[in-house]
């Protein structure tokens, strides 16, 4: 059999092929496809890890600058101890705090949100100037505390206002329907749950602080407020240190290394910012675009420095904008026939200052 | 086949490593989370309701008299806080008066009313002024403690008052500081139970007695009730702080806790028995009456009203003006003929028809024959002069007024019922008037 010729097309057929086959052969190599498959195998475990599950653990910080604990503010505080807790990469949580306490129920609120919080992470409370009385029971709820020696801790007690020793009494126009309907019961009894509640402070204190205790219950229910280094001694806090100590111990109690930092108090913002745009019409968004952008420059920025200025101003007025709204405002007189004012509830966990 | 198994073995191990090798970087661990802490509130209680211990008031003596209270010096309390108080002391005989509205009154006004009643007063209550007392005043209410008045002083510490511009002369310091006890209290720990007690009329039957919120005393006197080791003073160290202590005298006691006389407080342990103690005090004044205390010396009931005797008839005038006049103090009185030795008794006659109350002018060293002998000066011309004198017998208090003739008679009785004999006086008991 004659071969036919090949032409220029099937030659350069044929080229390709060889060059494909060695190609393959190439490919095929254990020269080529071990780095090859390594490569991708690094890559995806490495996103998996970071994309997947567990990523980068980070440590939540969590600001609370000198704020007198009540409704509103332990409401703004419950969402940040809240978004630090559905966050999953947030492995620990560092709380600087600041408070002379406040209310007693929103004191009380906030103890039990970080109690729940010390279930799932630590939470080390990093103490600034002043954390007394209802800003103490909330450290009571962290892993591990902080003082500095300047600061000013303890203050374990109830404050509240009894009403005088013989109240006026109703007229005839008044009609109720028990003999406690108005008063909740008698000034002396009112007294007898002012000390119920502090001796329920109290307790809470020593089961929480346990055998780092150094002091009597007796003592402790004094009242007193002490100097960091001094409340460190008494063992109403565990250590001096600061904002990088707190830091530390939290990655320490939660076992990591090499974590990154959240600002949760910019995170909790910037979503509180997306939910508001997601839900308010489109002509009223114009507004939440118009703040958007006025804080936007924070948001990359995570230092307190960045939060000073006319920056700091907006960011307030934004602040101010999203914890309003109809429920918590103030009503001068709701019921203007009734002869009595209404009266919020007055028992107080806080520390009034040496001034008094 | 083998060379894939072997390339998809090799990538699942490559990726295993890295996520391993990137866990173990980032991660050494897991967190531990700590035993939940079991808060005990169960067995946090309140405590039960303090029974109150009865008292029995019905071997409480009846005697007449006026407690005074005052309410001129914006004092830090209600009428209201005074009813127990006022109960016991009535239950007992004596008038209560308030003297003020609890407002300020401007100092003159105050010192004249308080000069004015407490000529009248047995006992008189100071609680919690926050208007100070001026020298004064202070002058008025320790000469009423001296002819024998009772005092009562009370302060307490969660009430402003400025009581120590007057505490402090009969020796009493309130302190600005409050006792407490962290160990055992009622309720809170400002509420402090008191059981030692000194023996006295004021203790008497006093187990233990609870205070609320009260301060210590600091007197010279007899420390009536000790706190225990575990009461401590908000300022002070140290121990054996007295709620309750008498002053100088024991005419002054001074306690240091307003609350256990209001309503509930009173009724609980033997808080009412302490205050059916106090108002035993108050109501057993041995106050003196001298003549510058006219008319109230006078017991003055309509059943036992004042007998009023004339040296001649011609006085007739100058007794029915007598009269008059205590009647405008709302005593009763009229004219007699015989002096009753039982009954309260105002003499209005001339020096010649002095012999009826000879008695009573010897009692006082007084002589009248051309000319006047009193024991306080030389002798005396008769002419144009007055003598008026109190004799005191027991309850009995007899008036004499006495003069040379019949308008210096009237002149000297329009005094006494106006005042002006005040100016008079040459001795607590006995007055000198010369008319112009």
């Amino acid at each position: 059999m004659n071969a036919r010729p090949i032409n220029k097309i099937e030659k350069g057929g044929l080229l390709a092929m060889r060059i494909l086959a060695g190609l393959g052969r190439v490919l095929a190599s254990w020269y080529f496809l071990v780095p090859v498959t390594v490569a991708i195998g690094i890559a995806a475990g490495a996103l998996i890890f970071v994309y997947v599950s567990p990523g980068q653990p980070k440590v939540g910080v969590i600001n609370i600058p000198y704020t007198v604990i009540f409704d509103r503010s332990a409401y703004g505080i419950s969402k940040y101890i809240d978004y630090a807790r559905r966050d999953d990469s947030i492995k620990a949580v560092v709380i600087k705090l600041s408070t002379p306490g406040g209310g007693a129920s929103a004191s009380e609120r906030l103890y039990i949100e970080t109690r729940k919080l010390r279930e799932q992470k630590p939470v080390v409370v990093v103490m600034g100037g002043l954390v007394a009385s209802g800003g103490y029971m909330m450290s009571m709820g962290a892993s591990y505390t902080y003082a500095q020696t300047s600061s000013l801790v303890g203050n374990v007690g109830v404050v509240s206002v009894a009403g005088p020793l013989l109240p006026e009494l109703p007229g005839e126009t008044t009609v109720f329907s028990s003999p406690h309907k108005l008063d909740g019961g008698t000034r002396r009894e009112w007294i007898g749950a002012v000390d119920l509640l502090n001796e329920a402070f109290g307790q809470m204190v020593v089961a929480e602080r346990g055998d780092r205790l150094r002091i009597s219950r007796e003592e402790l229910m004094e009242g007193r407020i002490y100097p960091g280094m001094v409340a460190v001694r008494l063992g109403l806090a565990d250590e001096i240190g600061g904002d990088s100590d707190g830091i530390r111990k939290a990655a320490e109690l939660a076992r990591i290394s090499n974590y990154g930092l959240v600002d949760v108090n910019l995170e909790v913002l910037r979503e509180q910012l997306h939910e508001l745009e997601r839900i308010l019409p489109s002509g009223e968004g114009g507004t939440v675009s118009a703040l958007s952008d006025a804080v936007s420059p924070l948001w990359n920025d995570r230092t307190d420095e960045a939060l000073a200025g006319a920056e700091a101003s907006r960011l307030q007025a934004l602040r101010e904008l999203m914890f309003s709204g109809v429920l918590g405002g103030e009503e001068e007189d709701p019921f203007p026939d009734l002869p009595w004012d209404i009266h919020r509830p007055n028992i107080y966990y806080l520390y009034v200052g040496s001034g008094n | 086949m083998v060379t894939r198994l072997t390339v998809l073995a090799l990538l699942l191990i490559s990726a295993a490593a890295t996520f391993a090798g990137a866990f173990f970087f980032f991660y050494q661990g897991s967190y531990q989370a700590p035993s939940p802490v079991d808060i005990p509130f169960e067995q946090i209680t309140s405590p039960g309701v303090i029974p109150g211990a009865p008292v029995d008031s019905g071997s409480a003596q009846v005697r007449k008299g006026l407690l005074l209270v005052d309410a001129l010096h914006a004092n830090s309390f209600t009428a209201g806080e005074l009813a127990t108080l006022s109960s016991w002391v009535a239950n007992r005989g004596y008038d209560v008066e308030v003297l003020g509205g609890f407002t300020p009154v401007a100092g003159n006004t105050r010192l004249a009313l308080l000069e004015e009643r407490l000529r009248r007063a047995d006992s008189f209550v100071v609680m919690l002024p926050r208007a100070a007392y001026q020298e004064a005043e202070v002058d008025l209410v320790e000469q009423f403690v001296e002819k024998g008045g009772k005092l009562l002083l009370i302060s307490d510490p969660t009430r402003p008052n400025r009581i120590n511009a007057l505490a402090k002369r009969f020796g009493v310091e309130f302190q600005p500081d409050y006792l407490y006890n962290t160990v055992e209290y009622d309720l809170n720990f400002r509420h402090i139970f008191v059981r030692d007690f000194q023996p006295d009329p004021i203790t008497s039957g006093l187990d233990t007695v609870t205070l609320y919120i009260a301060g210590s005393v600091r007197s010279p006197g007899n420390g009536l009730a000790f706190t225990d080791t575990n009461t401590r003073s908000s300022l002070e160290a140290g121990q054996d702080f007295h709620p309750i202590a008498w002053g100088n005298s024991r005419n002054v006691l001074a306690i240091g806790d307003f609350t256990f006389m209001v309503p509930p407080y009173n009724s609980l342990l033997d808080n009412d028995k302490l205050l059916s103690n106090v108002a035993d005090y108050l109501t057993d004044s041995q106050r003196e009456f001298d003549l510058a205390d006219f008319p109230y010396f006078f017991e003055g009931t309509p059943e036992d009203s004042i007998d009023i005797l004339l040296g001649q008839p011609l006085l007739w005038d100058t007794g029915i003006d007598m009269r008059n006049g205590l009647a405008a103090y709302g005593l009763p009185s009229g004219i007699s003929g015989v002096e009753d030795v039982s009954r309260d008794t105002v003499f209005v006659g001339l020096y010649d028809d002095a012999l009826p109350v000879s008695q009573y002018l010897h009692a006082a060293g007084i002589r009248i024959d051309d000319v006047l002998s009193p024991p306080f000066a030389p002798e005396l011309q008769r002419e144009g002069t007055a003598i008026t004198l109190l004799h005191r017998d027991r309850d009995r208090h007899v008036l004499v007024v006495l003069a040379d003739t019949p308008v210096a008679l009237t002149s000297a009785v329009d005094s006494l019922l106006s005042g002006e004999f005040r100016n008079d006086l040459v001795s607590k008991l006995v007055g000198m008037r010369t008319s112009p």
